[in-house]
């Protein structure tokens, strides 16, 4: 059976992305077929178990794995196990990332090092390792969650905007490497998205940054999980990074 | 006025470390180790000369010279992995430290060179998206946090020039071209490095966080 990957799937965009991709399931998606969801989280157990849960009882072939970008043996051990289980990837959705936020200059040398590591290192060694198993599927999709940072870049975000710059570049290089192959390679890259995390800060925090965008609001998950659904979807779209920002102005 | 190549070496680096010395400009290089962690080298680097009175004025950041990322990935992902990693953590080290030397200065000016992968698919020169990329968006975010201390920091996307590559291997590359109406004229390193050393030279830099392209006939970083 084929397996559909979501890193970092229980919350934020990466759940948004499950859910949507719940809906085509169980719509009978003839572009996903008869697939397997898998979802991956970090360390919050008692969410992946409710999404595990969830998704069982909406009829939905579903696995919820714990894997850690971070750490190689994580990542090694998290496709041994769906090399293992299925024979083929329709598709890899990777959104799984951490953050380094802060004033660059005063960065520790070692915080920066773990997120170039995690965000997109581990990045590609997953996608490195599911190689031969997407190309066991035809066709197959990848699709890089970038950031509009990673685009224009954003003051107090250097090191992840870099590593989004990285992964931009990666999905160039991607798709160069599989011409031919029928195999999908694109990155989406949001700007400001409503996630619970934002919904917590004050108004006045963020306010000033709704300005940024043209359409004067904050962008959703849903939306972001709309475009990452398609790109999943055979096409003519290839090797690009498509923009979620409600149209950046500065 | 004081000039650092970090990481020289490689035919543009070369001949811009060349045309400063022929301009009377004080160049220096700092090769970082392979395998080591370069952090702790810019460091000291910094520290010792700041110690000594001294202050640079330019800092290039060299990605023109000593890899190829897509012949990496090729040969074996899990090296060329590595080899990204290092170079991103190197990067990134060199822009802080430099910047901070600058910052407690006077201000100056930080570029980072890097080797244009759009005519890779025509002649055999490196193909770096990854490290493109990256280093494009950290200029860009880094540039906005230190232009207050007068720190400018661009980078120059720079095509092959002409001497790496047989004068065939530029004419197939031009023929199919063609077709988009696009034709690459390949420059003289020597006309490239005349270029990079104008802009060090500048009065007034007015742009910051800047990706400038070195070349011509054909889009910046398209696959």
């Amino acid at each position: 059976m084929n397996a559909i990957i979501v890193t970092g799937g229980t919350r934020g965009i990466g759940r948004a992305i499950v859910d949507a991709l719940v809906a085509r399931l169980l719509a009978g998606d003839p572009d996903l077929g008869a697939a397997r969801l898998v979802v991956t989280y970090r360390s919050d157990t008692a969410q992946a178990e409710a999404l595990g849960a969830e998704l069982q009882g909406k009829g939905i072939a579903a696995d919820v794995l714990a894997m850690d970008l971070a750490s190689t043996s994580s990542v090694v051990a998290f496709a041994g196990r769906v090399r293992e289980r299925y024979g083929a990837v329709r598709a890899l959705v990777n959104n799984a990332g951490t953050t380094y936020d802060g004033s660059f200059l005063a960065m520790s040398d070692d915080g920066i090092g773990q997120l170039i590591e995690a965000n997109l290192c581990g990045t590609i060694h997953l996608t490195e390792a599911l190689l031969p198993l997407l190309k066991a599927s035809k066709p197959a999709a990848v699709v890089f969650m970038a950031s509009a940072a990673g685009v224009y870049g954003k003051a107090g975000q250097v090191p992840y905007a870099t590593t989004k710059g990285g992964l931009i570049g990666y999905t160039q290089l991607l798709a160069r490497r599989c011409v031919g192959q029928n195999i999908f390679v694109n990155a989406v890259a949001p700007g400001f998205i409503a996630t619970d995390m934002v919904a917590k800060l004050d108004p006045i925090m963020y306010e000033p940054i709704l300005h940024n965008a043209a359409l004067g609001t904050m962008g959703k998950p849903q939306d972001v999980a709309h475009v990452v659904c398609g790109l999943l979807k055979p096409g003519y779209v290839q090797a690009t990074t498509i923009k979620v920002d409600g149209g950046h102005l500065r | 006025m004081s000039t650092l190549i970090i990481n020289g070496g490689g035919r543009i680096a070369t001949a811009l470390a060349a045309r400063f010395a022929a301009h009377g400009g004080a160049v220096q290089s700092l090769p970082l180790s392979a395998g080591v962690d370069g952090g702790n080298e810019l460091k000291l680097h910094f520290e010792a000369f700041a110690a000594s009175g001294a202050h640079y004025a330019n800092i290039y950041v060299n990605l023109t010279e000593g890899f190829d990322e897509a012949a990496e990935f090729e040969a074996d992902a899990g090296i060329a992995r590595s080899a990204l990693e290092r170079r991103l953590k190197d990067m990134l080290k060199a822009l802080k430290y430099g910047a901070q030397h600058m910052a407690r200065g006077d201000g100056g000016r930080i570029w980072v060179l890097c080797y244009d992968h759009s005519v890779s698919f025509s002649v055999p020169a490196p193909s770096n998206p990854v490290t493109n990329y990256a280093a494009m968006a950290a200029v860009q975010c880094v540039a906005k946090e230190v232009a207050h201390f007068n720190v400018k920091i661009n980078l120059f996307m720079i095509h092959p020039p002409r001497e790496s590559a047989e004068p065939a291997q530029w004419r197939q590359a031009r023929d199919s071209l063609h077709v988009y109406g696009l034709k690459y004229k390949p420059q003289p390193v020597d006309h490239v490095s005349e270029l990079l050393h104008m802009y060090a030279g500048l009065a007034h830099l007015s742009t910051t966080g800047g990706v400038i392209p070195v070349g011509n006939g054909i889009a910046v970083c398209n696959i």
